[in-house]
């Protein structure tokens, strides 16, 4: 029998995950404590059982610096969409912002829009937005919000990074005429999220807690890529709660996972899929079925029924902003949702998401070509410039420097491509444009009409071809395309107990690999007797905690992935200590402490430390590290968890544990692993999870081998080539020296001895 | 085991070993042309510096040699991968594009000629001197001196040192070959031209009878030196044919060292032998650098022609080579399709599977052109000759070479596109500096890993295979300035290939007074056009906000491009030169007659204006300015005695003496011929002298000194500050030439038969 994932992802097979909303990739400001009650209070009361929220997390839902665009979308039913109503957006936004000029440009599904000021910086504002008919459609819309906010007292560059407006996307949205939705698909999209800004599905089971589990996987799965949130957080309880999220229900009243509370629901519901609000941003979902057959049957019911209009319009809205770079070819930016307009602030963004491939590797074999089309204003400062900045590193930038002004025709600048990543990558073309009269601020003399750049949309970037070849370890893949889990070939998830706990916390886990690859894994719920017994070839994911070892082991898991409790963390992220026995630290320590006791150095130190100083620097340009990325030990016991990924012993499968010390932890390192701003940052071989602030640090691989490769062509293993030996330099550089040495010896033999010989 | 099975053993093995390298040579190639990062082209090409400059250590070793060849040629792939790959300008955006493909185009023909010079210099090659022959079985020989318009002294010692070669007397003859005195110019319709044609042909038949040289003219003056030897051959039968040029007297050993290579072998037409000059060119006069530095052809002469030699494509130089007539035969002679028929002929003759041989030793003194306008006129035929070769003949693709030949042949031609490369490599920086042109993408950091890598890499062989022959930024000096003049040259010559006619290149000029050649101000508008782009680039970087670090490179460019076109200034700007005679150092054993006293003494150098001597028995009062002496020297028992006057009586401890020659009948230039050309080594020597490397940054030192000092000499000239001291010389004396049928008169040359030709009626 096919199975109910392999057929949803063919619903979804064409459906990309990407996100419209380009993440923020300038300095987070603390994310607003919203479960302030002072806070709560102060917005006008929401009825939160109209509200159709927003598809986009948190952290997706940032404006940011003088002018920034989001996408942001939500389900209309079609009775909805005819009968019109308004959105909603709860926001606050930075004290820095002006608000005599800040504004809000709110439009529907690209028509014209209306503008709004911005001015909440002591906490939520609401803002309505009525909505004609005419601009709304059923299935998914999307509302484009543009903002323009500009410094209170501060005209410099580096203030406007201070300038931001945030979305609470557990109270925004859109709120229909007709409060009271009848179709199931606006029930399903109505569901609320939590004070975490999280949305919840409650799995209803108790007794055989695993069955359950292994039952809902793919109802969950469904649940995540129908709402498009990467938010979705899963837990297994025994009753419902009254709070936001989707009650979960499945199975038949004989069910042996089944509570009471569940025995309940399911005897007073009809076979099938029923969907019911329970108000409050509360739904229930009860999937009524006698066995996996009857179960499935139900769900792929309801996805050509009533859930299809969900699945059928997803499409239309998923591509906004978005590049996918799978072939090679050349994009306007016009292509991704970018319209030029000329912008008179000192910092201009633009930003885009480029999807890469799952099996992409990164090197300097290429690099994507940004053709600029752009013209500046006469008299810019010093230092007016454009960088362009991927995944938050600044990879070029180009001097815009010119007394009258000057105009970019296809000025080209390449993007390598080291410094992409499998899976999401964001793209910001900033450009900094400071003038002479910024030095005297006076804000409230801003002329706007007289702008100072302006990015063409005929601006466009060439995506060359890729090296293919999927790597192990690679968390930047596995989280951006789950990559090496596919559609096709069944995963084998193992958790080290089968609690509700850490089946819920597994159940997060793949259903955000759903969303990231845009289809339900083929997940298979194993037990430690299963894992002895189950085939070696098959990808695993593993969640342990150190009382599952025993099975872990039994499954032939490689060591590494377990005991790989301690790594290295990033200088400058979070608080991590130093390990007071660690001597670089205790020798760094010293020397700052002391520094100020020592006399001034003389010119031979100086020298010899500038000398020094220039080692490091190209020591570490020669392993492609940033200056600021000294990893810096973490200490024991600031580990809450680790996510690591080893090849199998038998080389021919991938096996990805996430392991912590107990369920607790687990569970809650979960929830910090597939918080959207940290799940799109995951790369390298290895990522830890800080006890102390939940931040998650990712370790580059020290090592990695290749999965088997798709395209065997010559010219893709070309591009592997120069990637791989750009990475093993002295392994590239020795196997030159050996060979042309070998051919100067037969040189130095043959030659002598062709043409006329010489008298020795 | 048999020498044979020994021998196949080893072959078997060297299949191998050979398919061995093939593989590794792809293998390298795949790994060579990989897209790969900066971090590891920069590991690589440091990598392969090091062990390319290890290798440089032992040059005497052939192997190193290839291998320091094969590190060189790494680097320069990488360099043409990512030139190609990486640094052009959009296609679309024709403004950078165009002339960035010129540059691109500019740079891989330097690429191919690095390559080509590569093979040609693979293995110079070291011949051992010829069997000496028994005189019975030496082939005939005849000398041929093709002549324009040269002076009659000139051709005298040229043809003296002829007649003066150790040869059988009756298997050697010396043919003095006059375009200047044809039948067509004595019938000249002006009546000046032919008067001077006249007296022309008979004041030179006239030396000829002296010195039992046979003289032809022919009819006309068709196709130039080509047309005027094969008149030559028409008129002589010997195996063999020696060609000098009429400035090119022979030493006494020329015949024996190159003769015998033709008795080992039946299919050899051609013993090129080096071209040794006794007076600066204009750079090395102008610049003053004669003395210490190498002469520009030494770098062709002692290593070039010698790799050529390896793959039995060394060429025939116009003069000082030995043919077999039999080959020329083969062609009908020389080929006169291109101004330069040297080239052309040894070209067809290889073709026909001829063979030549190089022999590594001076052996003959010539002239070079003493002022620029003179050398480049003599640049502009050599330059066009090669390209009407290239265009015409089209070596690469000639049947009957070996492959080995058309790379070499190809090379040779190719060479002479040199100013086009040179002028883009002076413009191309300006086009930034002006218009912000980026014909060049790239960053500091690609500068750095592939450009610089590059750089070291060019100069570092540049000195290892050419350091003991040319100093550094010397060949960019004289590809300068000859660029400048060659570039319509070479436009005129592709663009109609058989329209370029043969000019003589005009020697033994003297110059009165230092100015400014006739042809300096494209040179001053260069340099000023250069100076001005540094200054403003300098301006440019000082004053904008941020400047580009494109804008460093390019002005440190501009500046050498500066230094080369300040030194250039130098050599435009010509010094005086009032030396009819070149000397020559020698040391040879004569007498001087003084009154009734005869004092043995020692030539030190020599001239064919006169001789310097040294007392070797130290008299107490030796000589007088004004003082008239006798100069005796013996050979093979005959003596040689000419009257000389002493001009220079200098005391101290060497107590040099300067004579002049009271007078200068053939005799006495037989006299010159036997003291200056006696002995190879005394050309040897001045050669070894000079051959010595003086590095790459004490060159570089000295070189940026002549930009700074020689572009001022040239600015003080231009202002017209010269200020110079007039000296009086002595004046030659006259060539005396008595009329053959005087001489019989007075019977004063008894026993001399000067031939017969056909021409000798016009007499």
């Amino acid at each position: 029998m096919l199975k109910l994932s392999s057929i949803i992802a063919i619903a979804l097979f064409s459906i990309a995950s990407g996100s419209q909303a380009a993440p923020s990739l300038l300095p987070s400001p603390a994310k607003p404590d919203l479960t302030n009650e002072n806070a709560v209070n102060a917005i006008a009361p929401s009825d939160p059982a109209g509200l159709i929220l927003f598809r986009e997390s948190f952290f997706e839902s940032r404006l940011q610096g003088e002018r920034d665009v989001r996408y942001l979308s939500f389900f209309l039913s079609p009775e909805q969409a005819q009968q019109g109503g308004s959105l909603r957006l709860t926001y606050t936004n930075a004290v820095s912002v002006r608000p005599e000029d800040a504004t809000l440009h709110v439009s529907f599904n690209g028509h014209a829009g209306q503008q709004f000021p911005i001015r909440s910086p002591q906490g939520p504002g609401v803002m309505d937005v009525k909505a004609e008919t005419t601009v709304l459609k059923p299935g998914w819309n999307t509302v484009t919000l543009a903002a323009q906010q500009h410094h209170r007292v501060d005209c410099s560059i580096d203030a406007t990074y201070e300038l931001w407006t945030q979305i609470d996307v557990s109270d925004s949205g859109f709120l229909p005429v007709a409060s009271r939705p009848q179709d199931p698909a606006a029930v399903l999209m109505s569901v609320g999220r939590n004070s975490d800004g999280r949305t919840r599905v409650r799995v209803l089971t108790a007794g055989d807690i695993k069955a359950g589990a292994r039952y809902s996987l793919d109802a969950v799965q469904t649940l995540a890529l129908l709402l498009g949130r990467k938010d979705l957080s899963v837990e297994f309880t025994a009753a419902t709660k009254d709070e936001p999220g989707i009650d979960l229900i499945i199975g038949d009243v004989n069910s042996n996972w089944q509570s009471e509370e569940g025995q309940r629901l399911l005897s007073a519901a009809p076979t099938g899929v029923s969907i019911r609000s329970s108000g409050a941003g509360r739904v229930q979902m009860i999937i009524r079925g006698a066995g996996e057959q009857a179960i499935n049957a139900a769900l792929l019911q309801a996805l050509h029924g009533p859930l299809k209009l969900v699945l059928d319009s997803r499409h239309l809205s998923a591509e906004l902003g978005v590049l996918n770079a799978d072939q090679p070819g050349t994009y306007r930016l016009s292509d991704l949702a970018y319209r030029a307009e000329p912008f008179a602030g000192r910092l201009f963004r633009t930003s885009f998401q480029t999807v890469m491939p799952a099996d992409f590797y990164p090197g300097d074999y290429g690099a994507m070509t940004l053709k600029l089309n752009a013209a500046t204003a006469p008299k810019l400062a010093p230092g007016a410039q454009l960088v362009v900045r991927v995944n938050e590193k600044a990879v070029t930038s180009h001097g815009l420097i010119d007394p009258n002004g000057t105009i970019l025709k296809d000025k080209t600048l390449d993007i390598p491509l080291r410094a992409f990543r499998p899976g999401i990558n964001t793209v910001d073309i900033l450009a900094e444009l400071p003038k002479e009269e910024d030095t005297v601020c006076d804000p409230a003399a801003r002329d706007e009409s007289k702008p100072r750049f302006l990015l063409l949309e005929e601006t466009s970037i060439s995506v060359p071809a890729l090296a293919r070849a999927g790597r192990v370890p690679d968390l930047a893949a596995f989280a951006g395309k789950a990559y090496p889990f596919s559609r096709t070939e069944k995963l084998d998830l193992l958790v080290s107990a089968p609690s509700s706990v850490q089946l819920g916390a597994a159940a997060t886990l793949i259903s955000r690999l759903a969303v990231s690859a845009g289809q339900p894994m083929a997940a298979n719920l194993i037990s430690d007797q299963e894992a002895r017994s189950a085939t070696p070839d098959r990808n695993r994911l593993v969640l342990a905690t150190a009382q599952g070892q025993s099975l872990l082991k039994s499954a032939r898991l490689t060591a590494p992935s377990l005991d790989d409790l301690t790594t290295a963390s990033v200088l400058g992220h979070g608080n991590t200590v130093a390990e007071p026995s660690d001597p670089r630290a205790l020798l760094d320590a010293f020397q700052a402490r002391t520094s100020q006791d020592r006399d001034e150095p003389g010119i031979t130190e100086n020298l010899i430390t500038g000398f020094q100083r220039a080692i490091n620097v190209v020591g570490r340009w020669l392993q492609y590290r940033e200056a600021e990325s000294d990893p810096a030990p973490i200490r024991s016991s600031e580990v809450l968890a680790t996510l690591s990924q080893v090849q199998s012993e038998t080389g021919t499968s991938v096996v990805t544990t996430v392991s912590a010390a107990t369920d607790a932890e687990l569970s809650k390192a979960i929830d910090h692993l597939t918080d959207p701003a940290a799940w799109s940052k995951l790369n390298g071989g290895s990522a830890t999870v800080l006890r102390s602030t939940g931040e998650v640090i990712s370790t580059p691989a020290g090592a990695y081998s290749f999965y088997p490769l798709a395209d065997r062509s010559f010219a893709n293993l070309r591009r592997l080539a120069a990637a791989w030996l750009s990475d093993h330099i002295a392994l590239y550089a020795f196997t030159v020296v050996i060979l042309v040495s070998l051919i100067g010896l037969w040189l130095g033999y043959i030659v002598p001895r062709k043409g006329v010989r010489s008298v020795e | 085991m048999s020498a044979r099975a020994v021998t196949n053993g080893v072959d078997g093995v060297m299949k191998y070993v050979s398919l061995l390298a093939i593989i590794a040579g792809t293998s390298s190639l795949f790994l060579l042309w990989l897209p790969m990062s900066l971090q590891a082209q920069l590991v690589l090409s440091l990598t392969i510096l090091g062990l390319m400059l290890l290798s440089m250590q032992r040059p005497e070793n052939k192997t190193l040699r290839l291998m320091t060849f094969v590190y060189a040629s790494v680097i320069a792939l990488r360099y043409a991968y990512w030139r190609t790959t990486d640094t052009l300008p959009d296609s679309s955006d024709l403004l950078n594009f165009i002339p960035g493909l010129l540059l691109y185009i500019a740079e891989m023909y330097c690429l191919v000629m690095l390559a080509i010079n590569f093979f040609i210099v693979a293995d110079p090659l070291k011949r051992a001197a010829p069997d000496a022959q028994a005189a019975a079985d030496l082939p005939t020989v005849d000398v041929f001196v093709p002549s324009y318009n040269e002076a009659p002294d000139l051709l005298a010692l040229t043809l003296a040192a002829a007649k003066n070669m150790n040869y059988p007397a009756s298997k050697l003859t010396v043919y003095l070959l006059d375009d200047g005195g044809t039948d067509a110019k004595c019938g000249h319709r002006d009546p000046v031209v032919a008067h001077s044609a006249q007296r022309r042909r008979e004041e030179l038949q006239t030396l000829c009878a002296a010195l039992g040289v046979r003289y032809h003219a022919r009819a006309e003056n068709t196709h130039a030196k080509a047309g005027n030897l094969n008149a030559g051959l028409k008129i002589s039968s010997s195996d063999l044919v020696v060609v000098f040029d009429a400035d090119h007297a022979p030493v006494r050993e020329f015949l024996s060292e190159t003769v015998g290579y033709f008795a080992a072998d039946d299919r050899l037409f051609l013993v090129q032998t080096p071209h040794f000059f006794l007076n600066p060119d204009p750079l090395e006069k102008n610049l003053d650098t004669f003395r210490q530095m190498p002469s520009e052809n030494e770098m062709f002469y002692s290593i070039v022609q010698r790799g050529l030699d390896k793959w039995n494509a060394s060429f025939f130089c116009g003069s000082a080579a030995v043919l077999r007539r039999a080959a020329l035969e083969e062609t009908n002679g020389f080929q006169g399709q291109s101004i330069t028929e040297d080239c052309e002929s040894a070209l067809a003759l290889h073709c026909r599977g001829w063979h030549s041989v190089y022999v590594d030793k001076p052996l003959i003194a010539g002239l070079q052109p003493e002022t620029l306008v003179s050398f480049i006129g003599q640049r502009v035929r050599w330059a066009q000759g090669m390209l009407q070769i290239l265009i015409l003949n089209r070596p690469f693709l000639q049947r009957g070479l070996t492959f080995a030949q058309r790379v070499c042949y190809a090379g040779t031609n190719l060479f002479w596109l040199f100013p086009l490369t040179r002028l883009t490599f002076m413009v191309a920086p300006l086009l930034y500096i002006f218009f912000s042109l980026q014909i060049f993408q790239a960053n500091i950091v690609e500068f750095v890993c592939y450009t610089l890598t590059y750089l070291i890499s060019s100069f570092a062989m540049q000195n290892y295979l050419f350091g003991k022959v040319r100093w550094p930024w010397v060949s960019e000096l004289y590809e300068y300035v000859q660029a400048v003049m060659l570039l319509g040259a070479i436009f005129s010559v592709v663009r109609n290939p058989r329209k370029p006619t043969f000019n003589v290149t005009a020697k033994g000029q003297t110059l009165e007074t230092s100015k400014l050649s006739p042809i300096a101000l494209p040179y001053f508008a260069i340099f000023l056009l250069l100076a001005t782009a540094s200054a403003y680039a300098i301006w440019r970087y000082l004053s904008e906000p941020m400047p580009s670090e494109l804008l460093l490179i390019v002005i440190g460019w501009n500046l050498i491009n500066m230094g080369l076109a300040g030194a250039a200034l130098g050599v435009v700007a010509e010094r005086r030169e009032r030396r009819r005679n070149q000397r020559l150092s020698v040391r040879r054993h004569a007498l001087l007659h003084i009154g009734s006293v005869v004092h043995t003494v020692i030539l030190t150098n020599v001239s064919s204006g006169g001789v310097a001597v040294e007392f070797i028995d130290n008299p107490a009062k030796a000589v007088d300015e004004g003082e008239v002496c006798s100069l005796e020297l013996r050979r093979n028992g005959k003596a040689l005695r000419k009257d000389i006057v002493c001009r220079v009586a200098r005391g101290g401890p060497d107590r040099s003496f300067g004579f002049a020659f009271v007078q200068r009948d053939p005799e006495t230039f037989s006299l010159i011929a036997e003291i200056m050309y006696s002995e190879q080594s005394f050309l040897q020597d001045r050669i070894n002298l000079r051959q010595k490397p003086i590095g790459f940054f004490i060159g570089t030192l000295r070189f940026s000194l002549w930009s700074v000092r020689e572009c001022m000499r040239a600015l003080i000239y231009a202002a017209g500050l010269v200020r110079e001291t007039q000296q009086t010389s002595h004046p030659d004396a006259e060539l005396l030439l008595v009329p053959a049928n005087n001489r019989a008169r007075s019977g004063s040359h008894a026993g001399f038969d000067p031939g017969s030709v056909k021409e000798a009626t016009y007499a």
